[in-house]
């Protein structure tokens, strides 16, 4: 008896040393977690109704079974199973069949209290314990889900019994060595972690899920609070609940930026830009293009299309703002036939509306599109039509997103950006951009005695040379027409605030500045 | 009449079981007529699979069921009043639920 205590004890001390990690097959969860959650330990999953804890433990067993062969048992005290079983169907979780396998097993641990019911005296949960034990038995089972424990404090209103009895069964559980997820409710998303208080001190781990309403738009985080023995990912991380993926982390906090810089240059499809620009984009780089409605956004954005397919390279074209048709019948007017490149196979146009999705569901849209179609070149017209519908601070964990998704799959990205003003000015994109950025290119209009001119100008490009001049274009039935010669007849068309220069003058000025 | 189906589940048959057991026999003597109900003593950790069936969650239960339902009793049953209380909730309506559905019964055959 003595040695075996003995025995005991080492490995618990082994277990704390090492902690045995499994992976949960959660989409983002093992890159926040560190690798899973581990054997032997509880974790609680706090959340508001309806932030989707059930759905998160239910995919816990689900992709235990799919991914890795392992068996679990689900413990319902609140929803019947017959709910249950249905309610997950949509996710692609078939459970009847997992249970037809001997992989899924419920135990329904319903609290019974009500007419027929009654609480006369001092209990125990043992019964609850045998019954566990019997299906954890018969299955073999490596994970566990009680969901949700609330409902034990709510109907037997004697929290010191009850958390003492949950003691139990944990212990129990533990001994299994067997991962453990409790789930329970809170009433705030901001407050207290728990609903009873007790839930997070009879833990090893706590996850809190929340849906936080932001600027009249929902916003699921999920937050590790703590897991002991482990580093993890600190602060709440973007996730979504699809179908039929079910939960998916975006786990923002820990992209790296191992990727390398090129100095490959890729065509921007015309032939005076790749000269400004020294010779052309470079080779996964993120290219911003901003100007005010009408200075040729678009047409840029068409002739990077060209230029890519001139090259052979794939093209991944998102339009937030036209359609597709629309885009097709632009294109032609200028002399590009995106139906034949289509065609090809070389470029792929998604028009989307962004109001119908959350920033979240596009990043997994056009995660899941690169995946789909390995481009080397993305087009996204426009940032401004996606920051429309989004707060600020989602609308920048987007675009970092996004842009080292790009930069880890060494990505061309052409983004384009509509300033408010007509004349001048940046908008609000670009200041969330710049940053984050490469390149950004100006598109603006120019009034020089009551005409209206069109100039570009490369404001910055990482990691190369380029023309810092002003140049003025034209847009015909051949596309973008650069002019070769410097725009000289006006100065401060950067500032909104042009003034007509005096011809030599002002460039001998330009020239000494 | 059809009997009362008693059954006490109790986890392993200690000190505390014991008592409730008794008290809860000596309640149904006491109150009910002893031809009306039989009592069953199921230990949770030998009968595993009734356990399951009867989705007991809590030790000890006492489940007191005939054809017209189903009723339930949780937690300890120490001291005579309590037990009188516990037994009466489990066995009024079932009873009563018994006398309707025969003068019913009796009232359709006229």
């Amino acid at each position: 008896m003595a040695k075996t205590k003995g025995l005991q004890k080492l490995n618990e001390t082994v277990q704390e040393e090492f902690l045995d990690k499994v992976p949960t097959g959660i989409s983002g969860f093992e890159e926040i977690s560190y690798g899973g959650l581990p054997k032997g330990r509880s974790t609680l999953i706090s959340g508001s109704s309806g932030s989707g804890k059930t759905i998160f433990a239910c995919q816990f067993l689900a992709e235990g079974i799919r991914q890795f062969n392992e068996p679990g048992v689900f413990v319902t005290f609140e929803e019947n199973v017959p709910d249950l079983r249905k309610n997950v169907e949509s996710f692609g979780w078939n459970i009847r069949s997992y249970e037809k396998k001997k992989m899924w097993r419920f135990v329904d641990a319903a609290v019974p209290i009500g007419t027929n019911t009654q609480l006369v005296g001092e209990f125990d949960l043992d019964a609850l314990i045998v019954r566990i034990g019997a299906m954890l038995d018969e299955i073999g089972a490596k994970r566990i889900v009680l969901d949700s424990i609330g409902s034990l404090f709510h109907h037997f209103h004697d929290p010191a019994t009850i958390r003492r009895e949950l003691y139990k069964i944990l212990s129990f559980l533990k001994n299994r060595n067997i991962v453990i997820i409790i789930t329970s409710e809170r009433l705030e998303e901001y407050g207290l972690v728990s609903r009873f208080g007790v839930e997070e001190y009879i833990t090893d781990n706590v996850v809190i899920l929340r849906n936080v309403l932001e600027d009249e738009k929902r916003r699921r985080t999920i937050e590790i609070l703590k897991y002991r023995g482990s580093i993890h990912s600190r602060g709440e991380q973007s996730f979504v609940i699809t179908r039929p993926n079910g939960v998916v982390i975006i786990p923002l906090t820990r992209l790296e930026m191992t990727q390398r810089s090129s100095f490959d240059r890729t065509g921007t499809g015309n032939e005076m830009m790749d000269k400004i620009c020294g010779g052309g984009f470079l080779k996964g780089s993120i290219v911003l293009v901003s100007g005010a409605t009408g200075t040729g956004k678009t047409l840029m954005v068409t002739e990077f299309v060209k230029g890519g397919f001139e090259t052979e390279e794939k093209t991944l074209f998102l339009a937030y703002e036209e359609s597709r048709e629309q885009l097709i019948r632009n294109a032609k007017g200028w002399g590009v036939d995106f139906v034949k490149m289509e065609k090809a196979g070389k470029l792929q146009i998604e028009a989307i509306y962004p109001e119908t999705a959350s920033l979240e569901e596009h990043l997994l849209n056009i995660q899941r599109l690169i995946d789909e179609f390995h481009p080397t070149r993305l087009v996204l017209d426009s940032l401004s039509a996606i920051e429309r519908g989004s707060s600020k601070k989602n609308f920048r964990e987007f675009l970092i997103t996004v842009t080292s998704t790009l930069k880890k799959k060494e990505i061309t990205g052409l983004l384009t950006s509509t300033s408010t003003t007509i004349v001048g000015g940046t908008s609000v994109t670009d200041s969330h951009i710049s940053t984050i950025t490469d390149a950004i290119i100006l598109l603006r209009y120019a009034e020089v005695f009551g005409n209206i001119h069109r100039v570009i100008t490369v404001l910055k490009m990482r990691g190369s040379v380029h023309a810092k001049e002003i140049y003025e274009f034209s847009i015909g039935s051949t596309g973008m027409k650069i002019s070769d010669t410097v725009f000289r007849r006006m100065s401060g068309i950067l500032g909104g605030m042009p003034i007509p220069a005096n011809g030599d003058r002002t460039h001998e000025e330009a020239k000494a500045v | 009449m059809s009997t009362l189906n008693v059954k006490i589940f109790v986890a392993g048959l200690g000190k505390r079981n014991s008592d409730t057991i008794v008290a809860c026999k000596e309640a149904f003597s006491a109150n009910v007529d002893s031809n009306a109900y039989q009592i069953e003593i199921v230990d949770i950790f030998k009968k595993t699979s009734l356990t399951e069936s009867k989705k007991i969650l809590a030790t000890p239960t006492i489940i007191c069921e005939n054809a017209f339902g189903e009723k339930r009793i949780i937690g300890e049953l120490k001291d005579p009043e309590k037990a009188k209380q516990a037994i009466e909730f489990l066995t009024a309506d079932l009873l009563n639920q018994e006398k309707d559905g025969k003068n019913k019964r009796a009232s359709k055959t006229k």
